[in-house]
């Protein structure tokens, strides 16, 4: 289709359209380019000073601990539901950057049955998991809703919204959690229950401080035993599974996949696109509140303003694109980026560097993938040319 | 698990600083006994006689070398809260030669706490400090789960039987900086932009204000100003919600000499941003101040800046690993004011422990604050008191002291609230636990402190 | 009298700020038109307040300054340029990519400028190379529009800037090349007009104008030199106004001013009474006022049927 001579030689470049794209390529693209930028990336070290092949064998060395390996699990977990949770909307070239305040707002459901416990008011103790991951999904769920309805309706554009909406449900936590607020575990309304767990640990209670009282033991959600992952990975798992069945066996996912090629090709074929982008934004948002429950169940037993800090909404985005929007591939994606953040972690420990160059290495691995996407729909060949 | 006392902590600070010298110039020591969790500050000092008196006939062992992990909630390339943190953690490192390895990692989300810890742990550290109030109930819990390593959280309340809390309390240099404020000040407003409306900030703002009516007290007295200026005195504080954001930090400065006229601005934010706003007033002819907070700012500002707080972690971070080290190690609640962990006599100005700034390099204080306007009565004051707080004579929240003077300003006696409420009684001190937990304005303040 | 200056002074700082925004919109509302969304502004930004003032320090010189970032602004945004024009990607994602890579390294050598290459006699340059307010005699003293004779260089110059990108647009030649390559690329590649170049040109200036906010935030609001973000949002804002102002850089003015103010009066009226209780709400204003203004302009633009350029986030290809 088209060739490009290269000066001087004998040869030329010769890129042409894919008709068919196996299935493997998108794969072998997405590693070839986490390659090429992991070999980029050690242009910005040696911008830095520091010598690459030094950072990249001791990242090595670490990706073959089996405790750095869990590790990485355990703080890949909230990004896999944050990911996941995009699968559906970008399908539909819905884009849901909202995952952060969806995640916000699944943490704050998820602290309702908690909030009533310290109040004094008892569920069995075997219901609060499932309660919590209920009101997690459903908070998430509805946050996901005004954005969709505002673009089905008005054109409204998702991004923005759902952008600002992040903010929203941040000062929504702080509203709760600040001294004075109505969650704050200084309210005298926890002072019976709460006082009195606390004076069994010992501790004496100082008002003033932002966040909530912490979650009781029995509604955490515990660690695989024998192992440092926690068992929040099976959930993940299994949503998973069901999402990537959603996505290739049911109407849904067709319908979808529809929206996405072309959104009034869609509109002919007789899609109810309202109801399709409610649907799915309800499920969307819903994942991104699970995120929210593992967030404060299994890490931070209770709800603050600084579980926003943490961007997994953020970085859910990158990880869905990196696994080119397949549920399964996103939980493999996490992983690679946990241990992205473990390395990260561990050449502060060791080498001393900032933060930010994690950052700006995901950034260039985002990039050569975004560019690698070129060579899913392309193939580039050098070819000999006759004069 | 009980608290220190100033008398017995003075002692443990002392005896800590023997332990630590000792190390420091021996380079090993005999191993003391394990398992003295609810060990009493007397055995303490005990173990440092011990060490200093009756060095082991027999050459010592090689010094074992312990791993410290320090978690930061912000970058450590910031110009506040983890800069210091970070500095602190350089200090140890180069104070205790090879014998303590220091790690961090920074930028740590509070739900990433735990996970985080686990790895230091993993990776052989010890001793873990989490420098952020937010990191108190995942250290808790790696606390329990970890019973023989040591755990030292910043800023919180919750301590376990290996978990200890420190930290460096800053309200008696803001008092200081308040007595500046009171004394240079010609339009009687004050501001002070705020980040978040927690106890550790409010307390903050109190003592800066209490400063001022000190300040400004003397000013009435020696009938520089009126009792209806007095009574024309504002404080107004911005909220930013945020401990670090520069952009907003200048527009809420701003914002405060436009609408108030203040000419003193104190803050509690991540950056010099603050400054920066008074030194381009300065730069346009008006005079506003302002000063450095956590570290030293005054390139940002020389003109505009006065004087500054500062606390140096370094010594704190010596102080608990020198007791790690000679085994002794216990669950304590470390509260340093001004003066303590440095020389109590000598170098508080090069910032010992919490302190106010004043870097020798700069020059001589009384010259420079001279030169700015400060009456030469207001810096010997300000000498005085800063003398008066390292001994542990005088402490800004008494309420016999105040008893005169808001006497005459409310007409009720000791520390009065902004609605004119008495809430420390003449006789009465602020104890530990009301100013940890302090949620109301001092007299003067024009608006209330936020509620949820 | 107090009033009417308060009002001045309140009106400089919402021009002050606003023109972060400005700048920012303006060279967004470019790219938009040509038919290619750019979402990695905040990061751009980032990387223009990092070069912008690192230059500056070094050459004295703020100009200067303000000149690298729009460059390296402009660089980095061939790679987007690339990626949605010649490559036909999908634009969100490179835009997205693009952020988070100016964000990691804008942030790092900022960080590592501060630590290794500045010591405090180049922090004592900040206040010789920043940018203060130009009052202009009487002008500069009138009652409220006083404000608007009382700002700073780079201030007009966005002004003048936002006048010329309406002009370039609506009554050039070449702006109509663009517009009509943003609208319906084939129609304008039947009629002869280079697509590519054309949306070249305005990707790469509309990202240089990143660059230049971005430095313009450092050099005339904070300048500071830490490893830690400055940017904090102000990015993703400047990308709603460009919905806000309908791609028009004349209505871009107005949407980031008024945000400016915005964003502003957050500590205007902390003070005031019946807003005390409510202040951690308060700061979601700027957000909530911003959803509930894109509503209004995207109803708007469907009842007007005006909005956004036919083809704007299409690859086009001549296949």
């Amino acid at each position: 289709m088209m060739a490009i001579r290269i000066p001087g030689t004998k040869y030329a470049v010769k890129v042409e359209k894919r008709l068919i794209v196996r299935r493997e390529i998108p794969a072998i693209v997405s590693i070839a380019s986490a390659i090429a930028g992991i070999l980029l990336g050690g242009l910005i070290f040696i911008a830095v000073g520091i010598s690459p092949i030094d950072v990249y064998s001791r990242i090595g060395r670490i990706a073959i601990s089996p405790t750095a390996l869990m590790g990485a699990i355990e703080i890949a977990l909230p990004i896999m539901f944050t990911s996941m949770a995009l699968v559906l909307p970008f399908r539909m070239a819905f884009y849901n950057i909202g995952g952060e305040g969806q995640f916000e707002v699944g943490a704050i459901a998820a602290m309702i049955p908690v909030i009533f416990y310290w109040s004094g008011m008892d569920l069995p103790q075997f219901l609060y998991l499932p309660i919590m991951f209920m009101l997690a999904f459903i908070a998430g769920g509805f946050w996901g809703l005004l954005p969709a309805f505002l673009r089905a309706k008005w054109r409204v554009n998702e991004i923005l919204v759902t952008l600002m909406l992040n903010t929203i449900s941040l000062q929504l936590i702080w509203w709760l959690t600040t001294p004075g607020g109505p969650w704050n575990e200084a309210n005298p309304a926890f002072k019976e229950r709460y006082l009195a767990y606390l004076k069994e640990l010992g501790v004496h209670l100082i008002p003033g401080f932002k966040g909530t009282p912490v979650i009781p033991e029995f509604a955490r959600l515990p660690r695989i035993p024998g192992t440092l992952v926690n068992s929040g990975i099976l959930v993940a798992i299994i949503i998973a599974a069901i999402l990537y069945f959603i996505c290739t066996k049911t109407l849904l996912g067709y319908e979808v996949r529809v929206v996405g090629d072309s959104e009034r090709g869609a509109m002919y074929a007789g899609i109810n696109y309202l109801k399709l982008v409610l649907i799915v934004m309800f499920i969307s948002g819903g994942l991104a509140g699970l995120g929210g429950f593992i967030g404060i169940t299994a890490f931070l037993p209770k709800l603050s303003p600084e579980i926003g800090v943490a961007g997994y909404g953020y970085a859910g985005i990158i990880v869905a694109w990196l696994a080119r929007l397949n549920p399964i591939a996103c939980l493999l994606v996490s992983f690679f980026f946990g241990i992205l953040t473990k390395s990260a972690d561990l050449l502060q420990q060791e080498l001393k560097i900032s933060r930010f160059i994690a950052v700006g290495f995901e950034g260039l691995i985002f990039i050569l993938l975004v560019l690698g996407d070129f060579f899913v729909h392309y193939k580039v060949r050098l070819i000999k040319v006759r004069r | 698990m009980g608290e220190v006392t100033r008398r017995d902590f003075l002692k443990g600070l002392i005896g800590g600083l023997v332990v630590g010298a000792a190390l420091g110039l021996g380079g090993g020591y005999a191993a003391a006994p394990k398992g003295v969790v609810t060990e009493t500050v007397t055995r303490t000092e005990t173990v440092t006689e011990t060490v200093t008196a009756s060095p082991s006939p027999s050459p010592p062992p090689p010094a074992k070398k312990i791993k410290a992990g320090f978690i930061y909630v912000g970058p450590i390339g910031d110009y506040g809260w983890t800069y210091a943190h970070n500095s602190g953690r350089l200090y140890v490192e180069k104070q205790f030669g090879g014998t303590v390895e220091t790690v961090y990692i920074e930028s740590v989300p509070e739900a990433e706490a735990l996970p985080k810890i686990e790895s230091l742990i993993a990776e052989g550290c010890k001793v873990i400090f989490t420098t952020s109030f937010g990191f108190m109930d995942p250290t808790l819990e790696a606390a329990k789960k970890y019973p023989d390593v040591w755990f030292w959280h910043c800023s919180g309340y919750k301590r376990w039987d290996n978990m200890g809390t420190y930290f460096a309390e800053l309200y008696q240099p803001y008092y200081l900086c308040g007595l500046v404020a009171g004394a240079i000040s010609q339009t009687l407003k004050f501001g002070y932009v705020a980040a978040y409306p927690i106890p550790e900030v409010v307390r903050h703002i109190n003592s800066w204000v209490l400063g001022i009516w000190e300040g400004l007290w003397r000013r009435y007295k020696r009938g520089d100003l009126s009792l209806d200026d007095l009574k024309k005195v504002e404080v107004h504080v911005k909220w930013l919600y945020s401990w670090y954001d520069p952009p907003a930090a200048t527009d809420a400065a701003r914002s405060m000499v436009e609408m108030y006229d203040a000419d003193v601005l104190a803050f509690t934010e991540d950056s010099p941003a603050t400054l920066q706003v008074a030194e381009e007033y300065q730069k346009a002819g008006k005079k506003v101040w302002s000063y450095s907070h956590y570290s030293n700012m005054r390139d940002y500002g020389p003109t505009a800046h006065l004087i500054g707080q500062l606390v140096d972690w370094g010594l704190m971070y010596e102080y608990i690993l020198a007791y790690y080290l000679a085994g002794v190690a216990r669950s304590m609640d470390l509260w340093w004011l001004m003066g303590d962990g440095g020389d109590i006599r000598e170098g508080w100005r090069k910032g010992k422990g919490a302190a106010f700034i004043w870097l020798d390099e700069w020059g001589d204080l009384k010259a420079e604050l001279a030169a700015k306007g400060v009456p030469d009565w207001a810096i010997d004051l300000l000498l005085k008191r800063e003398t008066l707080m390292k001994e542990r004579y005088w402490d800004p929240w008494s309420g016999s002291f105040w008893a005169p003077i808001f006497k005459e300003l409310t007409g009720k006696e000791g520390i009065v609230d902004r609605e004119g409420n008495v809430r420390i009684k003449p006789g009465e001190v602020a104890d530990h636990d009301l100013l940890w937990s302090i949620d109301w304005f001092v007299w003067g303040l024009a608006e209330p402190v936020p509620k949820g | 009298m107090v009033e009417l200056t308060m009002i001045n002074q309140f009106l400089i700082g919402a021009l002050t700020v606003g023109t972060i925004y400005l700048i920012a919109t303006l060279g967004e509302v470019l790219a938009e038109r040509s038919g290619i969304v750019n979402l990695g502004l905040e990061g751009l930004m980032e990387v223009g307040a990092t070069v912008g003032i690192i230059v500056a320090i070094f050459t004295e010189n703020p100009w200067l300054g303000f000149l690298t970032a729009f460059i390296t602004a402009a660089i980095i945004s061939v790679i987007h340029a690339f990626a949605c024009i010649t490559l036909k990607l999908n634009q969100f994602a490179s835009g997205l990519a693009l952020y988070i890579f100016g964000l990691g390294i804008g942030i790092t050598f900022r960080g590592y400028a501060r630590d290794v290459m500045l010591g405090p006699k180049e922090l004592m340059k900040i206040p010789k190379i920043r940018l203060y307010p130009v009052k202009i005699p009487l002008l500069g003293d009138l009652p409220v529009i006083g404000a608007l004779f009382s700002l700073n260089v780079m201030a007009y110059f966005a002004v003048i800037l936002s006048i010329v990108f309406w002009f370039i647009l609506f009554r050039t030649r070449i702006g109509l090349d663009i517009r009509s390559v943003g609208e319906n690329p084939a129609a304008a590649d039947a009629a002869g007009i280079n697509v590519f170049r054309l949306r070249y040109i305005a990707v790469i200036i509309g990202g240089g104008m990143a660059g230049l906010s971005g430095a313009y935030l450092m050099l005339a609001h904070t300048p500071q030199i830490m490893g830690a973000p400055i940017i904090l949002g102000r990015g993703w804002i400047a990308i709603a106004l460009v919905i806000f102002s309908f791609w028009n850089p004349l209505r871009a003015l107005l949407g980031a001013y008024l945000f400016g103010g915005l964003e502003i009066a957050y500590f205007w009226l902390q003070g005031i009474e019946i807003f005390k209780g409510v202040i951690p709400l308060l700061k979601a204003v700027p957000h909530v006022s911003a959803i509930i203004l894109l509503t209004i302009m995207s109803i708007e633009a469907l009842r007007r049927r005006i909005g956004a350029p036919e083809a704007l986030g299409k690859p086009y290809s001549r296949e």
